[in-house]
């Protein structure tokens, strides 16, 4: 072999070395954009389902008048009771639970209201999956204080079209 | 003897180039890497957006006038009297700090072997004529690494407001 082709194979060999250096490198950044670009879309997903269990706070069935995302608990209590609502929402899964202060967890029913956690408005199928939660305030009357108090709170929801 | 040398040169330049190129993309690489790690540092969180709207709804045991206070509106007494008392003879700052301390740790509850490692309470009072007066400042656990949180504002009249954020430590 000459040794001007043996300088051609030298320089053949380090472009491809460099191309496949090059390539890997692209490699690496593109897998560490798309990491990130899904970490992006399943938080703006999470984030979008909040705010949609959120808005259920404002509909005239549970929402407490003056306050933004609060909720009325008493309203929400006696709208348990009916079972006309029970297709109302398309939804699997429904309640709203009391978080802070703390109490001994419980369902809510009128006779033990509001010395009670959980109130369980839609539970269609076992399979609802892991329900979307959001804060509220809740609020109703309480005999203790003999005014309006407000409490901390969540309220869950399940359905297809929220995830 | 002279072309040997200058061969030799030659080739000594192309490995320094080669060096040079591969620590440039090793630095580019090393930067992408720490930048996607960064927003960790402060990152807008919605949950605890929502938590801070509620907790400032929560009605705490502190009565001054015909009705308990609100969180929001003992914010607004802490800031406007911080000798202010509520008819359990606590103060008003005394009752928010407290409340505040239970609602968060409640819901966040933070230790070294936990997922939240602790966080941050900040209340700043701003206005246009003034700037950064602390109203309350809790920080609690370790905070060192990431961070989500979010702000909360209140106005306070005549024409300030009172910034609420919570940082809580990951």
């Amino acid at each position: 072999m000459k040794k001007g082709q043996t300088k051609i194979q030298e320089m053949a060999f380090v472009l491809i070395a460099i191309i496949v250096f090059f390539a890997m490198v692209a490699l690496v950044y593109f897998s560490i954009r798309l990491s990130s670009l899904r970490e992006d879309v399943t938080t703006q997903r999470e984030q979008a389902a909040r705010e949609t269990v959120r808005k259920l706070s404002d509909i005239p069935e549970f929402s407490w008048a003056g306050c933004s995302n609060c909720i009325d608990l008493d309203k929400v209590v006696m709208l348990k009771e009916r079972t006309t609502y029970n297709n109302f929402w398309n939804l699997d899964y429904l309640a709203i639970e009391k978080i802070y202060p703390n109490r001994t967890a419980r369902e809510c029913t009128p006779s033990n209201y509001p010395d009670c956690t959980t109130i369980k408005l839609i539970n269609k199928t076992a399979n609802y999956g892991i329900p979307v939660s959001a804060f509220v305030a809740l609020c109703g009357f309480d005999a203790t204080y003999n005014d309006v108090k407000c409490e901390l709170g969540k309220i869950y929801a399940s359905a297809k079209t929220i995830t | 003897m002279r072309k040997i040398k200058k061969k030799g040169q030659e080739e000594i330049v192309g490995f320094v180039v080669i060096i040079v190129l591969v620590a440039v993309v090793f630095l580019v690489i090393l930067g992408l890497y720490l930048r996607q790690k960064a927003p960790a540092t402060q990152k807008e969180s919605i949950d605890v957006k929502q938590f801070l709207e509620s907790a400032m709804e929560y009605t705490s045991d502190c009565i001054t006038g015909p009705t308990y206070l609100s969180l929001g509106e003992l914010v607004r007494e802490c800031y406007d009297n911080a000798d202010s008392m509520c008819s359990s003879e606590e103060s008003s700052c005394g009752v928010l700090n407290r409340t505040l301390e239970g609602l968060i740790e409640t819901n966040w509850r933070y230790g070294p072997d936990r997922p939240f490692k602790g966080y941050i309470f900040n209340s700043t009072y701003s206005s246009s004529g003034s700037y950064g007066e602390e109203v309350l400042f809790i920080a609690k656990g370790n905070c060192t690494i990431g961070r989500i949180g979010a702000e909360h504002p209140i106005p306070v009249l005549p024409t300030g407001s009172v910034s609420n954020s919570l940082e809580i430590c990951l």
